[in-house]
């Protein structure tokens, strides 16, 4: 693998003028340092899917979610207000709630911290000789939400434009697209694409964004299926030769 | 009661902040750690009983700085640096037996003082003179039976590090003088345990996450009855037995064990522990390896002899439960905590301090916390 001589060569690899244009260099897909600043420059500023509206229909309805190394909860309150949450509790750092579903309040499975369904908290277990501390000094930490299109979405950027200001017109062409578009639930089993696909993020993107390999690789995508194999296949020989690109 | 604010009774929000996160997950924290507390403090390498004899030896290492203890010809308990003053080759291998230590690589051979005997070479060889070369001495103390070696030549001595710690466990298990190191202890290798080191330590100094984590740990308790004392460099905390032979953790014998519980956290990284059930102390060594990884290191002692028929059957259900239930309830604890400390929200919690309960107050993992400030925040040591 060709070794970086600087971060400098990587902004000059992708090119307007697509004649002279070059992809981006392989280091960039197994790189740890790249890995840690598209954490800090994309995925903790951009906004990712936490679950469909129908998960949160009830108030005390909750979602969790994970971006890269941070844990989020979204919730819905008692009065029908949708919020998120940094998962984490303010004691000791454990994480709080676990996969989804409908709670009265927040609890703490290490020490019981109790907070509200707003991130404020609510209790602290302690005898009578307690040290007293502001219960206001200590609250969840906000993270931004949004419904779009009937999906959650969470960002933890607080201050991130909107997802619908971001992508004017998407969700008109969504609704034009696809019939009866608010008819539809999440499928019960998401097997086809769910999963660890050992393969870097990128490599998995550039592989939705071109349909060059269709006719001769994916089956049942229109071409001839005579070696039979699936898509994680050919993203596994892609990364196989660059190693450490498994952002699992 | 309402009480003035400059009371040590009612501490300020600043006082209830727990050790930033940082510490946590930092690399530059684990070198600083290593030069300032893991290798100038006091650290368990064998029990007393494992080098009983002239020409014994346990080799060990603390976090990859190898030493190994023997006793030398005199009967004396020594510690030196693995290492061959020749080639910087290691001397022994794990534990055994030797008249002479002899290093594998060029046969340089030293006697259990540490002085060199024998080096290889013809009469006309350009060599060092035998009294030019030895090995290395590190210091070694003892405390109940237990050797412990420090890295650090100028380090005071375990009585001065811990003052009164050896004589107060003697004075509340009066027993454990008479017991040995547990059968099969020697073999049992320390357990990962896939987080900081510290979230170790915070764990096993505070009693809040009882009462739901352990819940059959806690019935054997009588829970509200706890308390704890604070060292100038060491805490001890203690829970009176409910007194139930049946209980949700394991069998007791009230009348041939020891019922209530007493725990010492002697900093920065050493607990001496005394369960419920048959006679026991135990002594837990949390190392790091990294700072997401570390050890426990566990040697106990048991009563020499069966107190009863049944003691044996007894200790194996303890164990059991400890290794079954007790142990995997802390892990997902303590692993989950591991995961938290990365959030990059959570900069650092908060400690509920308590004075009249042990089983609210996190004052020990404060005194713990301020203990390591202390220490950390000293100067670099020298580079020799």
């Amino acid at each position: 693998m060709n070794t970086p001589q600087s971060h400098a060569a990587f902004s000059n690899a992708p090119d307007a003028d697509l004649q002279s244009s070059f992809v981006l260099p392989a280091w960039t897909y197994t790189d740890p340092e790249i890995y840690g600043r598209e954490k800090r420059e994309i995925f903790y500023r951009t906004w990712h899917y936490a679950g469909h509206r129908s998960q949160l229909a009830e108030p005390g309805s909750y979602v969790t979610a994970v971006i890269a190394d941070e844990e989020v909860v979204v919730v819905r309150g008692r009065e029908g207000v949708l919020r998120g949450f940094f998962n984490v509790c303010q004691h000791r750092a454990h994480p709080l709630l676990k996969g989804a579903g409908q709670t009265k309040l927040i609890v703490c499975p290490y020490h019981f911290w109790t907070y509200d369904l707003d991130g404020s908290l609510r209790g602290v277990k302690k005898g009578s000789g307690m040290s007293c501390f502001d219960k206001g000094s200590a609250q969840l930490t906000p993270v931004a939400v949004e419904e779009f299109c009937g999906l959650v979405f969470v960002n933890l950027d607080a201050d991130a434009q909107g997802l619908a200001e971001q992508v004017p017109g998407l969700e008109k062409d969504i609704r034009r697209l696809i019939p009866r578009y608010d008819e539809q639930v999440p499928m019960q089993e998401m097997a086809m694409f769910d999963g660890d696909l050992k393969a870097g993020w990128k490599v998995t993107i550039d592989n939705i964004l071109e349909c060059n390999h269709c006719t001769n690789a994916q089956p049942g995508s229109g071409g001839s299926d005579q070696h039979g194999e699936l898509p994680e296949r050919h993203l596994r020989d892609l990364v196989a030769p660059v190693r450490a690109g498994d952002q699992d | 009661m309402p009480q003035p604010e400059t009371s040590p009774d009612r501490l300020g929000d600043r006082d209830l902040r727990a050790l930033p996160s940082k510490y946590y997950v930092s690399e530059g924290v684990f070198q600083r750690e290593k030069e300032l507390l893991f290798f100038r403090t006091w650290q368990y390498a064998c029990h007393s009983s494992e080098v009983e004899n002239p020409g014994d030896y346990v080799a060990t290492d603390i976090l990859g700085q190898n030493v190994f203890v023997v006793r030398d010809q005199d009967g004396e308990i020594r510690a030196f640096r693995n290492v061959c003053p020749h080639r910087s080759h290691k001397l022994v291998e794990g534990r055994g037996h030797t008249t002479v230590l002899v290093c594998p690589y060029h046969q340089w051979s030293f006697s259990l003082d540490g002085g060199l005997r024998r080096l290889r070479k013809t009469p006309d060889s350009q060599a060092p003179a035998a009294g030019r070369v030895c090995l290395t001495p590190v210091r070694c103390d003892r405390m109940l039976g237990f050797v412990f070696i420090n890295l650090d030549d100028d380090a005071a001595s375990i009585a001065e590090t811990w003052p009164g710690v050896e004589a107060h466990i003697l004075e509340t298990c009066p027993e454990v003088m008479s017991y040995k190191l547990a059968e099969g202890a020697s073999a049992v290798p320390p357990a990962d345990v896939d987080c900081n080191w510290r979230i170790q330590v915070d764990n096993y100094l505070e009693c809040q996450h009882c009462r739901h984590g352990h819940e059959n740990f806690a019935d054997m308790l009588d829970i509200c009855n706890q308390n704890y004392t604070l060292g100038a460099n060491h805490a001890y905390y203690f829970f009176l037995s409910a007194g139930k032979a049946d209980n949700k953790a394991y069998p007791l014998d009230p009348e041939h064990d020891v019922m209530d519980l007493h725990f010492w956290f002697l900093f920065p990284n050493i607990g001496f522990g005394q369960f419920s059930g048959p006679g026991n102390l135990s002594l837990f060594q949390w190392l790091p390896v990294h700072t997401g990884s570390g050890i426990r290191v566990n040697a106990s002692l048991e009563p020499a002899e069966p107190t009863d028929p049944g003691m044996k059957v007894r200790q194996a259900l303890r164990t059991k439960w400890g290794e079954e239930v007790l142990q995997p309830e802390d892990l997902a604890f303590m692993r989950s905590v591991q995961v938290g400390m990365h959030q990059h929200t959570f900069d650092q919690g908060w400690y509920i301090v308590d004075r009249e309960s042990q089983e609210f107050s996190e004052a020990m993992i404060r005194h713990f916390h301020q203990l390591y400030q202390a220490r950390m925040a000293a100067p670099e040591p020298s580079a020799n």
